[in-house]
Formats: structure tokens, C-alpha cells, sequence
């Protein structure tokens, strides 16, 4: 069977005025006068992600999260926050997970294919916060830095490597500067 | 106050048992080590959970003075950011929230127009910053507690090159993240940013 893959992830943005702008992951210059559009004032009232596949179909995505392209494309990652996002239409599984393993990988169909395991101790502190720079370790797989809700300031963090193919997170011992 | 930098870059590349913890050995990863079985006395998860962190050099160029202050007036500064920060602050611009809270903890005015600025002039190697690079411009406000001095040489373990610094660098006692209230991000520039060559 032939894989799908994804092309780009489409952020579509409505603002209070109507002003629609469409920014995408293929060029981040693309819709970006959103921004300047929102220093004159303007707040955005409508936010929906989609998935572009290379035939040129496009996926509703019900959450509004920051999601990221696993590097074959065959699939991405979103991490959720402590609350689902403010724009998101799915908040529950499997489209939120809550803190400390609050990431998952999904397939370009937008299946779910695996929560990501950063603990097994589900009264852990520790949380994923963020995307971050490939590794030099693992510089073809996405990365992920972890923070703590209970001390959450630090001048570097440790970046973890994502397995595509297992939830377990990789420790890379690189540290990269906030 | 005014410090002699060789204080400060002291306290900044000696462990907590006294010894050095600079280049660390990506093989034995004595460092880490170290640092989780700390964490672990102290009855904490993990070893970058700890207040600080050593670097591969000291921060401030010695022979330079590192001046502590607050800030009695609105300053600008300029900030590198990476992909995802800027992925991160677009995010909060959209969901009506500051950017400011993704901003990382050093600053500069040094003018950035390169990632050759970035790597010799404020001493960022490749393993803190690397991909696409930004410059956001953002503005402190008055009350911001800050240290700022010259940016000192560091070492790239992945290129194994020293970087010169001697950029202006600040580091911001209140870390924005949690005073965002200190902190605004000109949304703008968001819209300006290009990607550093």
C-alpha cells in the first residue's frame, strides 16, 4: 500500500476585523503579516490547523496546538499544554493528553499512532514543553525539551530525542541555551 | 554593583564539588552523571533540575567588568531565536498571549546580522542554537533586574572551534517567562524576521 505523506501543516487564522491570513510550514514567511496585523490592535478569533497531504488533500486537525512534521512525513507530533488550546475543537483523548506524557504522534491520516512516554510515574513534575533543535546525537529525528512544573526556571535544557517508532523519549545529554 | 568578571565566570565553570565541568566528554558524560546523582541526594528527578548548570566556558570575557542593575528606563534589546521559539511566540501572538514568554534569558544590542554574528560576536555555538535563526526585538521595561557585560570566548564542542565574543550580552535576573510583565515583544518583528546566513 502506498504511504501517505504530508506536504505542510496549514495554520488558518480568522481576526476580529475578518482578515483571514493562512501561514504554512513549507514557508514561514507565507501569511505572516498576521503579525503586524495584530500590533495595530487586532485579536484573532479563529485558528484551525490542517494537514496538507501531497495529493493535495487537506486534514481538519481539531486541535490548535503547535504541531510539528516527523521527518519522513509520514506522521507529526503535537504537545499539548497544561489546558487544551484556547482554538481546539477535540480535548480529550485522543487529542489531549494531560501532563507529565503530554505528546503523541500521529499518522498523516491523523490517526492517533502513540502517546509519547516521557515518565511512567503519572505524578511526576516533569512535563514536555517544547519543540526544539534537531540533536547533534540524532540530528534526523525531532526534538523535545522537558521541563518541571515545580521549578521551572533554567538557564539550559537538556534536549530529548523522539523515537517515530517507540513512545519512549531518547535522553540526548545536549544542552542547548534558552 | 560592579563585578570583575573573572568572580562571576569562577562560580560559572566549577562544579558543586569544586571541579571543573567545562567540554564535557560526550562519551562518559561524567557531567550528567555527576549532576543526576546530586539531583538525586537532593531528592529531585533529574540532574538539569538542579539551580545551575556549567558551561564549556566561562560567560563574560575577563579583563571586563559584569555590571548587576535594574533597569530605570524601557531598553531595547535584541534576541536570537530558533525555529521553534519563533513557532512558539507566533503561537502565542495568535492566542492573544505574550510572546514574551518564550523568550530565552540572554540579550544583546549588539547589531546581529549573521549567523557569523551569532557564533563569534555573542559566542552561541551550534549545540545551543542551530537550524534557522532569528532576531526578535523586544523591549524591557523599568524594575527588570539584569546582569550585563562583554560577551566572553566560548568553545564549540561540535565544531571544536573557539568563538572570540566581545558583543554586549545581558542576562536577565527576571527571567521573562515567569515576569512577563517586564517584557514586550515589538509583534511586528514577527512579521520582519528573516532567516539568519
Amino acid at each position: 500500500m502506498k504511504e501517505i505523506l504530508i506536504e505542510e501543516i496549514l495554520i488558518k487564522s480568522t481576526c476580529d476585523d475578518g482578515r483571514s491570513f493562512i501561514e504554512s510550514s513549507a514557508d514561514h514567511s507565507k501569511g505572516s503579516e498576521l503579525y503586524t496585523h495584530l500590533s495595530e490592535g487586532h485579536k484573532v478569533i479563529s485558528s484551525k490547523r490542517y494537514i496538507k497531504l501531497k495529493n493535495g488533500q487537506e486534514i481538519f486537525i481539531p486541535v490548535s496546538n503547535i504541531i510539528e512534521l516527523l521527518p519522513d512525513r509520514t506522521g507529526f507530533i503535537v504537545i499539548y499544554k497544561e489546558q487544551p488550546n484556547k482554538f481546539s475543537e477535540a480535548t480529550s483523548y485522543p487529542w489531549f493528553f494531560k501532563y507529565p506524557n503530554n505528546a503523541a504522534i500521529y499518522n498523516a491520516d491523523g490517526s492517533l499512532r502513540f502517546q509519547i512516554e516521557l515518565t511512567d510515574n503519572l505524578e511526576s513534575s516533569l512535563y514536555i514543553e517544547s519543540f526544539a533543535q534537531e540533536s547533534i546525537e540524532h540530528p534526523d529525528k525531532n526534538s523535545v525539551t522537558i521541563n518541571s512544573t515545580t521549578n521551572p526556571i533554567y538557564p539550559f535544557y537538556t534536549l530529548f530525542a523522539v523515537d517515530p517508532k517507540s513512545p519512549q523519549l531518547i535522553e540526548t545529554g545536549q544542552q542547548i541555551r534558552r | 554593583m560592579v563585578h570583575r568578571a573573572e568572580n562571576i565566570n569562577a562560580g560559572q565553570v566549577t562544579d558543586r564539588d569544586g571541579l571543573q565541568r567545562i567540554d564535557i566528554d560526550k562519551t562518559t558524560r561524567t557531567k550528567t552523571l555527576s549532576d543526576n546523582q546530586v539531583a538525586e541526594n537532593i531528592g529531585l528527578e533529574n540532574g538539569w533540575q538542579l539551580e545551575r548548570w556549567a558551561t564549556q566556558r566561562p560567560a563574560w570575557q575577563n579583563g571586563t567588568t559584569v555590571t548587576d542593575h535594574v533597569l530605570t528606563e524601557p531598553r531595547n534589546f535584541s534576541m536570537v531565536i530558533d525555529q521553534r521559539q519563533l513557532d512558539n511566540m507566533k503561537e502565542a501572538a495568535r492566542t492573544n498571549k505574550n510572546p514574551a514568554a518564550y523568550l530565552g534569558s540572554w540579550a544583546t544590542d549588539t547589531p546581529v546580522s549573521s549567523v557569523a554574528d551569532v557564533r563569534n560576536k555573542l559566542g552561541v555555538p551550534e549545540e545551543w542554537k542551530s537550524g534557522n535563526l532569528y532576531v526578535v526585538e523586544f523591549t524591557s521595561k523599568p524594575g527588570t533586574r539584569v546582569r550585563e557585560g562583554t560577551v566572553g570566548d566560548m568553545y564549540s564542542t561540535q565544531t571544536k572551534e573557539r568563538l572570540p565574543g566581545g558583543g554586549h550580552q545581558v542576562e536577565f535576573k527576571d527571567y521573562p517567562g515567569t515576569n512577563l510583565d517586564k517584557f514586550e515583544v515589538d509583534l511586528d518583528s514577527l512579521n520582519r524576521v528573516k532567516v539568519l546566513k
